[in-house]
């Protein structure tokens, strides 16, 4: 589902994100990707969408070289992938039903589409009875039930997620995990980033260790750290 | 679905920059009514050339102390060419008459005139008004000439001012035209800044460029299009005003009516659609990456 071949990012003042990095990850699976602030996770994740371009190398993504891919093809790119990042990125003057409701609608669905669609969805998160609300009225969690909502109702074949449950509660944290594992378990390939060893420890699934833009450690069912 | 969503954000942006809106309409209303103007002004122009270019005449003068084989030598020469139209002699009584009827209401002149002091001359009207250098070069040195005119000229002189005129006031346009890009084009990016969390959403779910610049595109065309409205209104409300009144006071003018102002309803369109899809690509040219 997703291939890197000697991908390295260099930025200007030759700042090096990610070092000949090869990785394969196969469809269905879970991934964790672990390491350090600045280890470049972000860096992967954006190269994946396509936001910026590797230095050096390939990357292949549901079997096209995204590379090659031209400028005008890179929204379809997207529309594979879905995104759920820390911050949930929800907006604030529309309802629940409303911000997943977006994502259909701004890549031009009908709008019988996105009526069946988006409570079938939410609920499916667990906010079947908030629909109607403004994320200032939901809690944290329930905020990043929404963004997963909106990453995934377009049924993407890859689920990238970015410090999820950075802003969450332990007990919070496990709930988006179970819903992630619902999702991966659905046939989504989910890559996600994180810190939080503990989950990583408790999901005991693939794990993806960088470190200053290197593959230190690539393991199934893996633990956050050796010394953890 | 799509068409809804369009309506929808062009309007509530335009809500929300009202008063930038605004100044960015009545600068395109000022520049496209500069432009009107200047169309108006041409067509007028071109108007005048036309119908008197049918009556202009080449006079060659004839000096008093012509003789009659002097004058019938240069009847035949101007019958005998090619280029020659009409040929008709005017003899001073004729040429009295209508100096009469030029300053009818000028009597004190006329009464200091009389018809010995008015040359006679042929008045020549030519296929081709301009081929008046090759009639005078043929011409040239024949006794009893004593200076060949083209009325010609005399009108070059007035269209020359006129031009000065329509080239100024186009000047003024194109540079309001330019201040009224400017202006819409801050309207769009203030709505693009406004919108920019939604606008990092729709492409990370992957909307397509189109989709995402078109409602801002839209905006920028309806400031265009308002501000063109109210220029073609402008000019409607200055010809019944201002031109219409001079109409049989002022001697030929005004040529022009309403067809001439309906005539620059479809330009003045045009450049205001142009100028404003022009301004919102200029002014989204730093969110055109993916």
């Amino acid at each position: 589902m997703i291939k890197t071949a000697n991908v390295s990012k260099v930025y200007k003042d030759s700042v090096v994100a990610l070092d000949d990095v090869n990785l394969e990850i196969g469809k269905g699976e879970f991934v964790f990707v672990v390491g350090p602030s600045g280890s470049g996770k972000s860096t992967m994740i954006r190269l994946l969408l396509k936001e910026e371009e590797p230095t050096k190398g390939e990357i292949f993504v549901a079997g096209k070289n995204i590379g090659r891919l031209s400028t005008w093809k890179v929204p379809y790119l997207r529309r594979n992938i879905g995104t759920v990042f820390q911050d949930f990125k929800l907006l604030g003057d529309k309802t629940v039903f409303e911000n997943v409701a977006f994502a259909l609608e701004v890549i031009g669905k009908p709008r019988h589409v996105i009526e069946s669609r988006v409570p079938e969805i939410i609920n499916l998160v667990g906010l079947g009875d908030k629909l109607r609300n403004y994320p200032n009225e939901l809690s944290g969690g329930e905020q990043q039930r929404v963004s997963i909502a909106r990453a995934f109702v377009n049924r993407p074949l890859i689920l990238l997620a970015d410090e999820p449950t950075g802003n969450l509660d332990p007990q919070t944290s496990v709930d988006i995990m179970k819903l992630l594992d619902r999702i991966n378990r659905i046939g989504t390939t989910v890559v996600m980033a994180t810190h939080d060893n503990a989950i990583v420890d408790a999901m005991r699934r693939r794990v993806i260790e960088l470190e200053a833009g290197r593959v230190v450690r690539d393991q199934e069912r893996g633990v956050y750290g050796y010394g953890a | 679905m799509a068409p809804n969503y369009f309506f929808r954000e062009t309007f509530s942006g335009l809500r929300r920059n009202g008063l930038v809106a605004f100044a960015a309409v009545s600068t395109a209303f000022i520049a496209l009514f500069l432009l009107g103007g200047a169309l108006l002004v041409g067509k007028e122009v071109g108007l005048l050339i036309q119908r008197t270019e049918a009556n202009v005449e080449v006079s060659i003068f004839l000096r008093d102390d012509i003789s009659a084989s002097q004058q019938q030598h240069l009847a035949d020469l101007l019958n005998a060419m090619p280029e020659v139209a009409v040929n008709h002699y005017e003899s001073k009584t004729e040429a009295f008459e209508r100096f009469k009827k030029i300053f009818a209401n000028q009597q004190e002149l006329v009464q200091n005139v009389s018809p010995d002091s008015l040359p006679a001359s042929f008045r020549v009207k030519l296929k081709n008004p301009e081929q008046f250098q090759l009639i005078a070069d043929r011409l040239a040195g024949q006794p009893g000439i004593d200076n060949i005119v083209d009325q010609r000229a005399v009108l070059n002189r007035l269209f020359a001012v006129t031009r000065v005129f329509r080239v100024g006031v186009f000047a003024v346009a194109v540079i309001m035209l330019i201040a009224a890009m400017a202006l819409i084009g801050n309207t769009v990016r203030m709505a693009v800044f406004a919108r920019r969390k939604e606008i990092g959403i729709m492409r990370l779910v992957g909307a397509t460029n189109w989709f995402i610049r078109l409602p801002f595109i839209i905006e920028g065309v309806i400031e265009g299009l308002l501000g063109a409205g109210a220029a073609v209104v402008g000019l409607f409300i200055m010809k019944v005003a201002f031109i219409d009144p001079l109409r049989g006071k002022v001697g030929c003018l005004p040529q022009g009516d309403t067809p001439q102002v309906v005539s620059t309803v479809i330009p003045l369109l045009i450049v205001g659609v142009l100028v404003s899809v022009l301004a919102g690509f200029v002014a989204m040219l730093r969110f055109l990456e993916v």
